[in-house]
């Protein structure tokens, strides 16, 4: 899919303008606060994700004047053709062809991957990073995901009241168990799917890069009874900490160099590689399961890159046929491949 | 404050409600000072009168003004079915939907063990007792698809699990009527993951494939 046209009004510190997107390569040239972000958030909005700073929907506003009104629109072509308005205040209103969408419904009509600056440090960074990776994937991959992840983490919270009441804790673990079963079997689907799809991403990693889910568990095969004989192995660790130590809120991506922890053996600069390389390769599983090709929206990626890395990465960019839309504040790609577009005080200009 | 301290305290009652907030609520109270003053007598005697002669069926927990209430005491429900519903409200839905002819008990809560909310321990020993000695042939527990519902359901199982009745619990899946291409991308998912075997029926009855 291609995003062809957007429309903003009311947002942050965007200039109301209307613009035109062709396919390819977009290049957001501005120094800091110029709101080369907030186009990225615009676009992650219109593809039926939420705010990039964790505000609700509903109250992404302008900066500058809150009380007026925001409104969002764009054209989408490609695979499918599709217009979305989203009108931010008391409701947010996404349509296509008459018919109200809901932001679950929009996702995989749309599929958008976005990287920030903090996923960088996805490699050596907290598990739940990487959970997240997998999670976004899964959410475009597998409909009933979000609404499953969500269960289960209301599962585990009503469980550690449990813990902590001193309650019978049988029937939360009825209620987690399937669920718990059920992520971990997407999770590992998805892993399977970023793992063949780093073979595509040649030249920006070394061949032997490896990827395995390791699972909040012991590890069986069977993902029910793993649960089970986890729960009931981990039940003493649980008492006494009133936190549930199993289940797929413990999961981690590992990542292996030659059997060796990547986040130990690779420079800063190749740990930010992988990085890229495991979003670039849920864009693949993306193309491969949904037959759509998703938008790349990345943000600061370019500079934290050294020259070669930059060159290795347009030519992958390049090689998948996604539109990309890579924000930067320094103009350190001179032979950038697609389209420059300079972003200053809000406003937006081709050149 | 432009409002006087009466008008105000109206308004806070009527957000107090569910679903009603502080908009619907000025509305509620304006538009109670613009009827006739017999609207708002009668209202009021209404809700007194309700409330003092209002109390739960002995049998069921249905609230009602007479005791068995008129599902409990009507002749013509099937008696071999009972629903075990988590409130009243839930009841009123079935009920006016008109798809259910069998009795009812409802538990009166929920469990949740993070918003310290649990079913009382003599409602579900009355659910046992009624269950057992009700002459029943099928018990569904229609709770909430929902983790709490969840909870809520594994509770009433396990008091009801040596009593040897049938135990069932509610469906989910495509809406009846629509269609295939209409169902949104989650329902058809979940449609899929709860897919049933196929009954054939013939001349003695159902048939599984």
């Amino acid at each position: 899919m291609k995003i062809s046209s957007t429309q903003w009004e009311g947002f942050r510190n965007l200039k109301p303008r209307r613009l035109e997107w062709a396919e390819g390569l977009h290049l957001l040239l501005g120094p800091n606060g110029s709101g080369k972000t907030n186009i990225l958030e615009a676009f992650h909005v219109l593809t039926g994700w939420g705010s990039l700073r964790g505000e609700r929907t509903a109250d992404l506003r302008s900066w500058t004047d809150p009380g007026r009104g925001t409104f969002l629109s764009a054209s989408f072509d490609g695979e499918d053709s599709l217009e979305v308005k989203v009108g931010i205040g008391a409701r947010i209103v996404a349509k296509k062809g008459g018919s109200s969408l809901r932001s679950s419904q929009l996702r995989p009509l749309v599929p958008s991957l976005i990287f920030l600056p903090n996923d960088l440090s996805l490699v050596e960074g907290s598990p739940a990073t990487r959970r997240r990776l997998i999670d976004r994937l899964c959410a475009l991959l597998f409909p009933v995901y979000a609404l499953r992840l969500h269960e289960y983490g209301r599962a585990l919270r009503q469980r550690n009241a449990s813990v902590r009441m001193g309650r019978n804790l049988a029937a939360t673990a009825r209620v987690m168990a399937p669920l718990a079963a059920w992520i971990w079997a997407c999770r590992l689907t998805a892993v399977d799917l970023i793992r063949n799809g780093l073979e595509e991403g040649e030249g920006l990693l070394p061949p032997g890069v490896m990827l395995e889910l390791k699972r909040g568990g012991r590890g069986l095969e069977d993902l029910h009874l793993d649960f089970w004989e986890s729960l009931e192995a981990g039940q003493k660790q649980e008492r006494a900490t009133g936190v549930c130590p199993v289940g797929p809120h413990r999961d981690d991506l590992v990542i292996r160099f030659q059997e060796r922890d990547v986040a130990r053996c690779f420079s800063r600069g190749y740990r930010r590689r992988v990085a890229i390389a495991l979003l670039l390769s849920s864009g693949w599983a993306v193309e491969r399961k949904m037959r759509r090709k998703p938008i790349l929206l990345l943000d600061e990626v370019m500079a934290e890159l050294d020259h070669e890395g930059r060159e290795q990465l347009i030519a992958v960019l390049l090689r998948t046929g996604w539109q990309v839309f890579a924000t930067t504040a320094e103009d350190c790609t001179p032979d950038w491949p697609g389209r420059v577009w300079s972003v200053e005080g809000g406003r937006v200009d081709e050149g | 404050m432009s409002i006087s301290e009466p008008v105000e305290k109206l308004m806070k009652l009527f957000s107090r409600f569910p679903g009603v907030g502080d908009k619907t609520a000025r509305r509620f109270a304006l538009f109670l000072l613009q009827q006739p003053g017999e609207f708002s007598d009668e209202l009021a005697s209404t809700i007194s009168l309700v409330r003092e002669n209002t109390f739960p069926c002995s049998i069921c927990g249905n609230l009602t003004t007479e005791d068995p209430c008129p599902v409990c005491s009507d002749p013509f429900r099937d008696r071999g079915i009972l629903c075990v519903l988590e409130n009243v409200e839930d009841m009123i839905s079935i009920e006016q939907a008109g798809v259910f002819s069998g009795l009812y008990f409802i538990l009166g809560g929920r469990v949740s063990p993070m918003d310290g909310e649990d079913l009382a321990p003599e409602r579900i020993a009355k659910l046992r007792e009624y269950a057992t000695g009700g002459g029943f042939r099928e018990i569904i527990i229609a709770t909430n698809p929902s983790v709490e519902g969840d909870l809520t359901f594994y509770a009433v199982l396990d008091s009801l699990k040596t009593t040897g009745l049938r135990i069932t619990r509610l469906a989910f899946g495509l809406p009846l009527g629509g269609t295939i291409g209409y169902a949104d991308r989650v329902t058809l998912h979940a449609s899929i993951e709860s897919r049933v075997d196929v009954r054939v029926p013939d001349r003695n009855g159902e048939r599984k494939e």
